[in-house]
């Protein structure tokens, strides 16, 4: 188990040496530098100069790799010069982190408790009305874009019937942690909700096609024929074969959490990293973009890696000798 | 001569299969009437839409309300009529949509079935590289690359969007090839001589069609939900270009409660980006059954 979990680890070092070239490169694909924001038509090309030269811009690339992955790992990821003038990157991302976790932490729990349900139900009826119903559901949610519904969700219950608040984190930094951790409830509750009630898609198809498969099987055939009851069946001996494969897409929701909350935050007006990131994009604030893409790039490898281990975890056939 | 007659065979063998899986599913036939009423009014729509939709700007009937001055809908803000935007609009996405689509299907069959073909260092080299592609945040690299190119044509959007977005469907095309190479057929035909391409695009090809269909439906609804999401946002094309993403953008930065009084900006399009979506997947599923009776519901 140690050696599976340390190989893992080992995978993933050129796994980051990668990610973090490739978010270089698209940082030197953006116009301008950081100093791009601060100057206006009477600044002095020569002090321009200095400043680019201060910085280290004017460096060879590699060079200019070697010292930015020497920053990063300082934690030193620039200054934004847009959204949030003068501030560190890290002061930004630091308030803006917890409204993302805390909505995508009630959205991950509400999509598998969503999906599971919905699996259960289609694959004990199946071929019934409700299966196919529910087939057809999930098949819409995948196929439409998001954020189209995210929209419907926000008129139906900011507007029509109005029982959650329509933009804000309802953080504040005067209040005391419980007072911002209900008020923060109040405005995640429905994003998160949204986000889960139209992402059920990829865990409901597998859940579903598993139980089915875990119900034709030999074993199941043998017990039912010593005369026990479906139900029992079920729930200690399907269910638990059928879950293996869902328990390792736990860590992948980890790398959804930011991505998806691009949408559900610009639609909601929920400000958390999600809508930085927008806002940084339209105002071309690259080391903020720059420091979320990393952001995203370690969750992502750190998903992946949470993933294989769950996996190695509850299956000891995947574990390496 | 023969070809002919074999192939007029295989043609009408599928839309009769096609036909009668509508039968048996009632909303796949909706979905289809559906998508060929849109279809029609977004082809038979072109000749009414003037060149200059997306440029225009005429602020004396700009923002009407529905049934004004003979707009159905009213007009957008720049004074065009709603209708005629949606219908270009609406083409546009859908060209982005099958251009999208084809050239992905066409990466991903030729290097997928060679990749699981030869098999060795290449795949092994491939693998890699596609494993290591989809984790990274595909929809975050692309809204980069959309706003620093400061809106994009049509063409470029859709060279871009195929290839970043080609890896899945590479995989998922190496993997069914793998689940073929190792069959009789294939060995024998091997051993006679045959040669590789030959092999692939008449012995293996044909039997891996049907998922082709369906991940081909598949992809085009997901390229028209990406280009569609990234508009909306407002990264991506042109000004001037319209999209059913760009239509839903006025929503975003206007005061939100008009998106509630206005339901006419937003209702429609969201409709037909449903019934778009939604009815090519369905489709999709269809024709995959129609091709592979294997698959079919009874």
């Amino acid at each position: 188990m140690w050696r599976t979990i340390l190989r893992r680890v080992l995978i993933m070092i050129p796994q980051l040496i990668l990610v973090s070239i490739l978010i270089f490169m698209l940082a030197q694909l953006m116009p301008g530098d950081p100093f791009y924001g601060s100057l206006n038509p009477n600044s002095d090309p020569a002090t321009i100069a200095r400043m680019r030269h201060a910085a280290g811009l004017d460096l060879p690339w590699y060079q200019q790799y070697v010292k930015w992955v020497g920053n990063v790992l300082h934690g030193d990821l620039g200054t934004s010069y847009v959204v949030n003038k003068g501030w560190t990157v890290t002061r930004i991302i630091g308030q803006r982190i917890w409204p993302t976790l805390s909505m995508g932490i009630i959205a991950a729990v509400l999509t598998y408790v969503l999906s599971i349900s919905q699996a259960l139900l289609a694959a004990r009826n199946e071929n019934k009305i409700i299966d196919r119903i529910l087939i057809v559901w999930n098949t819409m949610t995948s196929a439409v874009p998001s954020f189209v519904f995210y929209f419907v969700m926000m008129v139906l219950f900011v507007y029509i019937i109005p029982i959650f608040p329509s933009s804000g984190t309802g953080i504040d930094d005067t209040q005391s942690f419980t007072t911002n951790f209900f008020s923060n409830l109040r405005y995640a509750f429905l994003p998160a909700l949204t986000i889960a009630l139209f992402s059920t898609n990829s865990i409901f198809q597998y859940l579903r096609s598993n139980l089915l498969d875990q119900q034709a099987q030999d074993y199941v055939r043998t017990a039912r024929a010593k005369g026990v009851q479906i139900k029992d069946v079920f729930r200690k001996h399907i269910l638990r074969n059928a879950f293996l494969p869902i328990a390792s897409g736990i860590g992948y929701s980890i790398t959804g959490i930011l991505g998806g909350a691009i949408f559900a935050e610009t639609v909601f007006g929920y400000p958390g990293l999600g809508a930085l990131f927008v806002q940084a994009l339209s105002g071309r604030d690259y080391t903020v973009i720059t420091a979320l893409m990393l952001l995203q790039g370690v969750l992502a490898l750190l998903g992946g890696l949470l993933s294989d281990i769950i996996s190695a975890w509850v299956d000891p056939r995947v574990r390496v000798k | 001569m023969d070809m002919e007659v074999k192939k007029q065979r295989f043609g009408s063998k599928f839309i009769k299969n096609f036909w009668r899986e509508l039968e048996k599913d009632n909303l796949a036939l909706l979905a289809t009437i559906l998508l060929i009423v849109l279809f029609l009014f977004i082809i038979i729509g072109q000749i009414f839409v003037p060149t200059d939709i997306g440029t225009m700007s005429n602020i004396l009937s700009a923002n009407l309300p529905p049934l004004t001055n003979g707009h159905i809908l009213g007009t957008t803000n720049s004074g065009a009529d709603f209708v005629l935007t949606l219908i270009a609009s609406a083409s546009n996405s859908l060209i982005i949509g099958f251009g999208v689509a084809i050239l992905i299907t066409i990466i991903s069959v030729t290097f997928g079935m060679i990749i699981g073909y030869f098999g060795g260092w290449i795949d092994w080299i491939a693998m890699r590289l596609i494993d290591f592609w989809l984790v990274m945040p595909l929809l975050m690299i692309l809204a980069i690359i959309f706003s620093t190119a400061k809106g994009l044509s049509i063409w470029s959007l859709i060279l871009i969007l195929a290839v970043l977005s080609w890896p899945p469907n590479v995989r998922l095309i190496r993997t069914l090839t793998l689940s073929e190479v190792n069959r009789d057929y294939v060995q024998a035909a091997k051993i006679s001589g045959t040669p590789w391409y030959k092999i692939l695009f008449t012995g293996i090809f044909p039997n891996i069609s049907s998922t082709v269909i369906s991940d081909f439906a598949l992809t085009l609804a997901g390229s028209i939900g990406i280009e569609t999401s990234l508009t909306y946002l407002g990264f991506g094309l042109k000004h001037g270009t319209s999209s059913l993403g760009t239509m839903l953008t006025v929503l975003s930065g206007s005061s939100a409660s008009s998106v509630y009084t206005q339901w006419w900006l937003w209702i429609p399009v969201t409709l037909v980006l449903i019934i778009l979506t939604f009815g090519i997947v369905v489709l999709g599923q269809v024709a995959r059954r129609a091709i592979d009776q294997r698959q079919s519901v009874s």
